[in-house]
């Protein structure tokens, strides 16, 4: 044990730079890895607190839903409020301020909903034959054409989804009638009115983007991201051949719950471009983009991987080849140690001590480097 | 001399390759020195080699220190021999005060005092080498730092092969002053062409190996 201590010493001693350099390409290859991933999960934990309290919601099942809400979000920057499904849920049960997610192609007993705003009323030519215009969510006023058993003031109906959304929501609503209209010869007449503030805009939108029988318009339907700014609803509102839809200002857009799930790789990359375009940071991701992100993270983690891997294995090399001829000056040296006296087992030791002097030394390196490169990391991949 | 021989070779022959040596009969008492002389490829590296274990003959008997070398443990070798290879066989980080007690840590005796240490390495001018690593001495300054390691080993048998080679006539006397000049309990068998060491010797041996 002895002979192997001084011969270990000796190692070090007199050739620390090329077991430093062994040392050194062990930390590498360790810590890269390591520093990397730790890196990418903290960006990713992160995101996730970023986007815990906001479950935005919207249905965006295809290219043309997430054109909608891309162009909703670089229409109106506006920081979006803090919503849960607490509040939705709370809102079911008519507390005031809440909002009731429900889309507008909802029907409520074979009727069509309707969300406007009171402002417009006037100009769609409605008048309240009895009761009050709705207010709160989930209130709703009916056509003067609309069964009396099922629409009079007062009565509870249940709203029925369309079916054709990727919503999360419950798939009904209960809906209080709180007004009925006095009868204007139009087809107005036949449908249900809710506030607009109470219904999912979003899916408002994509509503617009229905031809006149219901069935999504196909030519809407893949098109690519739209401009910032574009007076893309007044437009979608203003070219509706139904005429029942209300006329809204984009700032007055109750832009509340918002999901934004692509489907593809295009409207992830869509996505992310019009959030940063919109946000100029992604404060307000949504948590499954938040894991999309975190993917694109991860990949830009490879790339710094390979950056500083490539180096690694360089040094790696030039270690292996001072490791090589190093063991070819040591073959020599312990045949001579053996002709002494010295048993196998005690160059071994020597061995194993050295090597545990330079894993000693690798492990310090590498939670150095380790460290390092979590904050290089993250600095680069952000 | 002892009436007992430390060494004794019967009927061995080695073949290596398209080398062969052939010994009929080979016996050293213990306190002999003996040198081994013979031109260049006639065997005395074999012969040195098989008494130290290194080589096991192909066919005979050899005795060292009373048992046969080759079945020995490394240990045995620490024990009994002091050996000097042809290429001095030194760890090449060790500095030259670790170098000459190797020897004695791996026999597991008490290492040898300063004083003798500094006493052996004075006499081969290697005084303040000490700290010295192999890198940094002349190829006759390394063979001093090998026989220093031969003299402080305190074996019964030392095996010597071409210890003055590298040395200069003046070192050449002192080396051989130091290997030979000491104790009858030591026995040396040494290989050379140095006719200053060779003149020393209390006998003189001469392999003929030749190829079979």
């Amino acid at each position: 044990m002895r002979v192997a201590w001084i011969l270990a010493k000796s190692r070090w001693r007199e050739r620390p730079s090329t077991l430093l350099l062994l040392s050194l390409a062990i930390a590498l290859a360790a810590a890269v890895p390591t520093g990397t991933n730790q890196a990418v999960q903290r960006e990713v934990q992160k995101l996730r607190q970023q986007t815990q309290g906001i479950p935005l919601v919207a249905g965006a099942g295809s290219a043309g839903q997430t054109d909608l809400v891309l162009a909703a979000l670089d229409f109106d920057p506006r920081s979006i409020p803090t919503a849960t499904w607490g509040l939705v849920e709370a809102a079911r049960q008519d507390v005031p301020d809440g909002v009731l997610p429900m889309h507008l192609g909802h029907q409520a007993s074979g009727v069509t909903l309707i969300g406007t705003e009171s402002d417009v009323v006037s100009t769609l030519g409605l008048t309240l034959a009895s009761g009050r215009w709705c207010i709160r969510p989930g209130e709703i006023v009916a056509g003067a054409n609309t069964s009396l058993d099922r629409f009079s003031l007062g009565n509870i109906v249940e709203s029925e989804a369309p079916q054709k959304f990727a919503l999360q929501a419950p798939p009904t609503q209960r809906l209080r009638v709180v007004g009925r209209c006095a009868p204007t010869g139009s087809p107005a007449d036949q449908v249900a009115w809710t506030n607009l503030t109470t219904t999912w805009v979003l899916d408002g939108l994509y509503h617009a983007h229905q031809s006149d029988s219901g069935q999504p318009n196909n030519a809407t339907a893949d098109r690519q991201i739209l401009a910032p700014n574009t007076p893309l609803i007044r437009n979608l509102y203003d070219q509706d051949g139904s005429g029942l839809h209300a006329h809204i200002s984009k700032s007055e857009l109750p832009i509340h719950l918002l999901r934004i799930t692509p489907q593809d790789q295009r409207s992830l990359t869509m996505v992310r471009t019009n959030l940063k375009l919109a946000y100029g940071a992604m404060t307000a991701v949504p948590e499954k983009v938040a894991d999309e992100l975190a993917e694109s993270f991860a990949a830009r983690a490879k790339l710094i991987q390979l950056a500083v891997v490539v180096p690694g294995l360089g040094v790696s090399l030039l270690a292996l080849l001072v490791v090589w001829l190093d063991w070819q000056r040591r073959r020599a040296e312990h045949a001579g140690l053996r002709r002494l006296g010295a048993s196998q087992w005690m160059l071994v030791g020597s061995f194993a001590l050295e090597l545990m002097g330079t894993l000693i030394i690798s492990i310090l390196l590498t939670t150095a480097l380790t460290f390092g490169l979590a904050i290089f990391a993250a600095r680069w991949v952000m | 001399m002892s009436s007992e021989p430390i060494i004794f070779l019967e009927e061995v022959l080695v073949k290596r390759g398209n080398f062969c040596l052939e010994i009929p009969k080979l016996q050293i008492f213990t306190g002999e020195r003996v040198g081994i002389v013979a031109p260049s490829g006639q065997g005395k590296s074999t012969l040195l080699m098989l008494l130290a274990g290194l080589i096991a003959p192909t066919k005979g008997r050899v005795c060292v220190c009373g048992v046969d070398p080759v079945s020995q443990p490394p240990q045995w070798r620490a024990q009994q021999l002091a050996w000097m290879g042809a290429e001095l066989e030194l760890a090449t980080d060790l500095r030259v005060h670790e170098q000459v007690t190797l020897a004695a840590h791996l026999m597991k005796h008490p290492i040898p005092s300063q004083d003798i240490t500094d006493e052996v390495l004075n006499r081969l001018g290697l005084a303040g080498f000490q700290n010295r690593t192999m890198a940094s001495l002349s190829t006759g300054q390394q063979q001093r730092v090998a026989l220093a390691r031969v003299l402080l080993h305190p074996a019964p048998l030392r095996l010597t092969d071409e210890p003055t080679a590298s040395l200069d006539k003046g070192w050449s006397n002192v080396c051989s002053d130091l290997l030979l000049g000491e104790s009858d309990a030591v026995t040396v068998c040494f290989a050379s062409h140095d006719p200053t060491l060779i003149g020393r010797a209390d006998r003189i041996i001469s392999p003929e190996g030749s190829p079979p």
